[in-house]
């Protein structure tokens, strides 16, 4: 048999060699060769897969198991190539040592198998592994979402602490430069913000507000009402202010009290709050007082002047039945008088002649006094003299017939210089005298066209101890030769006047020891001119 | 000069006027009566001595008016104001204006006749001061520019010896103008003649 075996394999000990058992079959021999071979081949092969699988997947898990499984199939394939060796060569010795070595792999490989198996089982197929992965992905994305919206919102805040930063700084401006105080209060009424108008207004310091009871900013009746106020709206909601302006009084810590004009606000931040936005209104009440003034003084002047022209009327009236009447009377006691002067001898020869005679002329004394009685009584109800400022009565004057002169359309033209001497008359009466010219002036202005109707009045001073009031109009004027006419009782150009007007303003400037005079051009307009004497006070003296 | 004094009447009412006219004639006096300030003025300057009863309130230039004018006019007739009752205020202011006085219709005709004659004796005083005055200037104006000289030394009170230094001539020369001036003065004494210059110079 040995002659069969090839002569370059190293002798053995007197071992056969394998292929003895197969009778050197050249059939069996091949056969076994090749399928030794095949599989050893095999074998071999797979270890680079594994090898491969565990380079490119360096997650792997147990890559230990996998390098033992390498040397384990690596052992077997060995084995495989060495049965062909034996089938010439019998170095079964080694043969042995491999088929130990492999034996030792295998069973290294089947004993640590399981317990690898048995955790293996438990790890994630690659599927979970990618849903896992997935789910994972998914939950990566969202919370970078979640990050991303924090971001926004963490910039979003930012921006509105910004802006609250902002509208606390512009809120803090306007409170500090409100000109209205600003108080909020609790429901308890304790000072929680006081602006430094409010603390001025009250003569505080803000300090002196804060956290004190807002009830010391109102006099006593008033702070007691405060408090029940609150306590009832506290507990009922009745009652309410809010929205609504009001006018209380105000006590400032000097403990003097003004009127404040207070609107009140409620808003809700952990209780109740209220706002009070408050002005002190202490110049709008004088303003408004003043104002009422004025109105009742223009109504007081207004029923005074009626009363002045209702008496002036009378008086006028009285005077000129006075006059008419005395003049016949008075002729009257100078016939008498002539008579008892002329005839003197007569008259002692029949002295019931002389005693008539005396008796006329007690009867006609008596008769005047009569007359000038009745005048006396209506001139007794004037009123007394004093200093008075021309342009004041001006003044007072046209503020009675403004409204008419602009429903008229009336230009005004006023030259008042500001320093006239002062007269002592009758201001009502005055009054009444520039009154009746400038309604006069006025009415003859009716047939104006609307543009051309002005009023003038001006005043100036006319030398030493006199003064000048002018008024004239753009009116349809008088004839000249009226000039003198004009202020004679009954002589009126007026369809409704009964003439009285013009008679009373030349008595009253002639009591006031002044004249009156009237020019015009017809159809264009006159000009009353009053002339007063502004030196002394004598001529008033005996009336 | 007509020595008989007339009275002037001014007034609108034509009973009231003939009424002052019978009255005031009846003491004896002229009266010339107007029915306006107006007429008055055109008949002339007044004769004079007399007086004039102006009544304040007439149509056209009034009472006042007219007094005003003849004292602008320089006229120096007294002028009594006939003014209704409680018109003080326009008799003051007229007799500012240089009335003689006012009176205060209807008056006791007894009232109206005491001022007319007062006015008169006054107007009448006026008017001899007026004449003894021009005769005095006429005098005065006979007197050479020496005596005229002498004449104001003396009434300054200069006595001879002064006269004379004071014009460089002797003191009989200074006797002798006095002589003479005080014949031309027709005065009785030098304490006459200094009455007479100081009286017309006044």
């Amino acid at each position: 048999m040995l002659e069969n075996v090839p002569a370059w394999l190293p002798a053995s000990q007197a071992l056969l060699p394998h292929g003895t058992c197969l009778l050197w079959s050249p059939g069996l021999m091949s056969l076994h060769v090749a399928s030794d071979a095949l599989i050893g081949l095999s074998y071999y092969s797979i270890p680079f897969g594994l090898a491969f699988f565990v380079r490119r997947r360096s997650d792997l898990a147990y890559r230990w198991i996998f390098l033992l499984f390498a040397a384990f199939i690596l052992a077997c394939g060995t084995t495989h190539f060495f049965e062909i060796w034996t089938l010439w060569r019998p170095d079964y010795a080694t043969q042995g040592v491999l088929k130990a070595v492999t034996a030792g792999f295998s069973l290294s490989t089947a004993v640590l198998l399981w317990p690898v198996l048995h955790r293996a089982l438990e790890l994630p197929s690659p599927k979970q592994l990618a849903a896992v992965n997935a789910e994972l992905t998914r939950e990566i994305a969202s919370r970078q979402e979640m990050v991303r919206r924090l971001e926004v919102e963490a910039d979003e805040r930012r921006q509105l602490e910004e802006k609250l930063r902002r509208n606390e700084a512009r809120l803090r401006a306007i409170l500090d430069t409100a000109v209205e105080g600003i108080l909020t209060i609790d429901e308890q009424g304790t000072v929680e913000m006081c602006n430094p108008a409010a603390a001025r207004i009250f003569g505080y310091s803000a300090e002196e507000v804060l956290g004190r009871n807002v009830d010391r900013l109102m006099p006593d009746p008033h702070a007691e009402a405060h408090r029940d106020y609150l306590d009832r709206y506290r507990a009922t909601g009745n009652g309410s202010i809010l929205g609504r302006v009001r006018e209380v009084t105000g006590l400032r810590k000097d403990g003097s009290t003004f009127p404040v004009e207070i609107a009140v606000g409620e808003f809700a931040n952990g209780g109740r709050h209220f706002t009070g936005i408050l002005r002190d209104i202490t110049d709008r009440k004088r303003a408004e007082q003043a104002v009422r003034d004025s109105e009742e003084r223009l109504q007081q002047q207004q029923a005074e002047l009626l009363h002045v022209q209702r008496l002036s009327t009378a008086g006028e009236l009285a005077g000129m039945m006075a006059h008419e009447l005395n003049q016949p009377l008075g002729a009257i006691a100078n016939y008498l008088g002539g008579i008892t002067l002329r005839y003197g001898p007569v008259l002692e020869a029949h002295p019931s002649l002389a005693e008539a005679i005396e008796a006329t002329q007690r009867l006609s004394a008596r008769a005047s006094q009569v007359v000038w009685g009745i005048r006396d009584l209506v001139r007794r109800r004037e009123s007394g003299r004093e200093w008075v400022a021309p342009g004041l009565i001006v003044e007072e004057t046209l503020a009675l017939l403004r409204p008419e002169l602009e429903r008229r359309q009336i230009r005004l033209q006023l030259a008042i210089p500001p320093a006239l001497p002062q007269l002592w008359g009758r201001r009502v009466q005055l009054q009444q005298l520039l009154l009746n010219l400038m309604l006069n002036a006025m009415d003859a202005m009716a047939v104006t066209q609307a543009e051309r109707r002005k009023l003038t009045v001006r005043a100036r001073s006319g030398g030493a101890g006199a003064m000048e009031i002018e008024i004239a109009d753009t009116g349809s004027g008088f004839k000249p030769e009226l000039a003198e006419q004009l202020f004679e009782p009954f002589v009126t150009t007026k369809p409704e006047g009964i003439g009285l007007g013009l008679a009373i303003c030349r008595s009253i400037a002639e009591a006031h020891g002044g004249r009156i005079s009237a020019r015009s051009v017809l159809g264009k307009g006159s000009t009353f001119t009053v002339n007063l004497p502004t030196d002394n006070k004598e001529p008033a003296r005996h009336e | 000069m007509n020595n008989k004094p007339t009275v002037f009447v001014v007034d609108d009412d034509l009973d009231m006027r003939n009424s002052l006219k019978w009255l005031v004639e009846s003491i004896g006096l002229t009266v010339a009566s107007f029915p306006s300030a107006e007429s008055f003025l055109e008949a002339g300057p007044p004769a004079r001595p007399g007086c004039l009863l102006l009544d304040v309130r007439m149509p056209g230039m009034g009472g006042l008016r007219l007094l005003e004018h003849l004292r602008a006019r320089g006229s120096s007739l007294p002028v009594i104001l006939l003014t209704g009752h409680g018109e003080v205020s326009m008799a003051v202011t007229a007799l500012k204006s240089g009335a003689f006085d006012f009176i205060e219709k209807p008056a006791a005709h007894q009232v109206i006749l005491e001022r007319v004659q007062d006015a008169i004796a006054l107007d009448r005083k006026n008017h001899t001061r007026a004449s003894e005055k021009a005769a005095f200037e006429d005098l005065l104006a006979q007197l050479t520019q020496r005596e005229g000289e002498v004449l104001e030394r003396l009434v300054d009170g200069e006595i001879t010896r002064d006269i004379a230094q004071a014009m460089a001539i002797s003191e009989r020369t200074v006797e002798k103008h006095r002589e003479r001036l005080m014949h031309k003065m027709q005065a009785k004494s030098l304490a006459h003649l200094i009455r007479l210059v100081v009286e017309h110079r006044k």
